[in-house]
């Protein structure tokens, strides 16, 4: 079903030619838009805290909004259904918080192997990279159609053969699509996954 | 990155990482009270527990006003607010900027003002350094589209790559080419030997055609 594995032939090549092996690492996302979301949230929130108290101690009457939040907050026990679902969901958004603080993100972006191109650092989409074995897929004698789906560790081809025998497709595509990821220079190339079916 | 300061992902994710820590901490905390877990699970939690008693009110006016006679209590109140929200606003005025790196200085050619450290006066605008390296990797063969940025500060600039692949085009190649022509080219005219460079490679979009 599936071909060899990428017969590492990068890392021993960089650890010989270069004296620091320079381990191309994954891309970390600068967390962006959930930074700017989670600041604006947090300044809201603290800014209107801050206000209202400001308001009450100069001597004013509390707002109607203040007023109803904490009579809210004395009303309902802890085990009141909206008092635990709030919790459940303060969890929940805590949890992806930390899940986007801890993880690199950026999983469209597969690292390339930098060794000589002058010390560059480079990442392929993962897009270009199911272009290129969809189109490598459809030069293949005998294949009418493909579906590619290019992932981190393995791209898994879906091929329709519409002559020829199904042995002889999926051994062509093997050679043919694990050449063609070779060229695509990745740091970790995706081992090649084949399987082919009749196009009728 | 330590030479100036924390990265920008360093805070966001620090960051991110302690709002995370306080929503679950405090919905762990409700939870707690509210499912009785104290009292299900025996979890010995200490004296002076917040939330203990599912029939508790989540925060009574008493609770709400205890400290009020202390005289520590509003300046810590006033203080903790404002702390927090000027951090998160700091926090979000830092997203906004595009980050660029603007004009960079040229290192002198001289070498004895190198070892100097000496500044030479002349400054490349950080823009049409971006543009010209975009416009000479977008020439190279296999390649369709390129465009650069310069991001960073002025003093550690770094450059951004975009680079588009026309269909069929072998990415290892376009990158070796990328660092042995346009790379090296910018950071030689410049005097930026050490210009750190990220390129991301991406396909033309448009259907794959079978081949007849």
């Amino acid at each position: 079903m599936s071909a060899p594995a990428p017969a590492a032939p990068f890392p021993a090549a960089a650890e010989l030619d270069q004296p620091p092996p320079l381990r191309p690492r994954r891309f970390w996302s600068v967390r962006r838009n959930a930074a700017a979301l989670t600041g604006l949230i947090a300044a809201f929130l603290a800014g209107a805290v801050l206000y209202e108290e400001v308001y009450i101690h100069t001597g004013h009457n509390a707002h109607g909004w203040r007023t109803r939040i904490t009579s809210t907050l004395a009303d309902h026990s802890l085990n009141d259904a909206w008092v635990i679902a709030s919790a459940a969901v303060a969890c929940a958004l805590g949890l992806w918080l930390l899940v986007l603080a801890t993880t690199p993100g950026l999983r469209t972006l597969l690292p390339m192997d930098p060794a000589g191109t002058g010390g560059l650092t480079a990442g392929l989409e993962r897009g270009a990279v199911a272009a290129l074995l969809h189109r490598a897929t459809l030069e293949v004698p005998g294949i009418s159609a493909a579906k590619v789906r290019a992932g981190r560790r393995r791209a898994v081809i879906r091929a329709d053969v519409h002559f020829g025998e199904h042995e002889e497709a999926r051994a062509a595509l093997v050679s043919t699509l694990s050449a063609e990821r070779d060229r695509m220079g990745l740091a970790r190339p995706p081992a090649i996954k084949v399987k082919v079916r009749s196009s009728r | 990155m330590s030479r100036h300061g924390p990265s920008r992902t360093t805070v966001n994710r620090t960051l991110l990482a302690v709002a995370g820590i306080v929503l679950l901490g405090g919905g762990v905390l409700a939870l707690i009270g509210g499912l009785n877990l104290d009292a299900r699970w025996h979890l010995g939690l200490p004296q002076g527990w917040p939330w203990t008693d599912p029939h508790q009110a989540v925060l009574t006016a008493a609770e709400r006003t205890r400290w009020r006679g202390s005289s520590w209590w509003w300046p810590v109140v006033f203080a903790a607010l404002a702390v927090a929200a000027l951090l998160a606003l700091w926090w979000l005025l830092a997203q906004l900027g595009r980050g660029r790196a603007g004009d960079l200085p040229v290192p002198s050619p001289l070498p004895e003002d190198r070892s100097r450290r000496h500044r030479s006066g002349t400054l490349v605008r950080g823009k049409a350094l971006a543009r010209v390296i975009g416009e000479d990797a977008g020439q190279l063969p296999g390649v369709t589209g390129a465009r650069a940025r310069l991001l960073g500060k002025a003093s550690h600039p770094r450059a951004r790559l975009d680079l588009i692949l026309a269909p069929g085009a072998a990415p290892a190649e376009a990158l070796r080419e990328l660092g042995v022509g346009p790379i090296a080219r910018a950071r030689a005219s410049t005097g930026l030997a050490a210009l750190p460079v990220q390129a991301r490679l991406r396909a033309e979009d448009g259907p794959a055609r079978r081949a007849e």
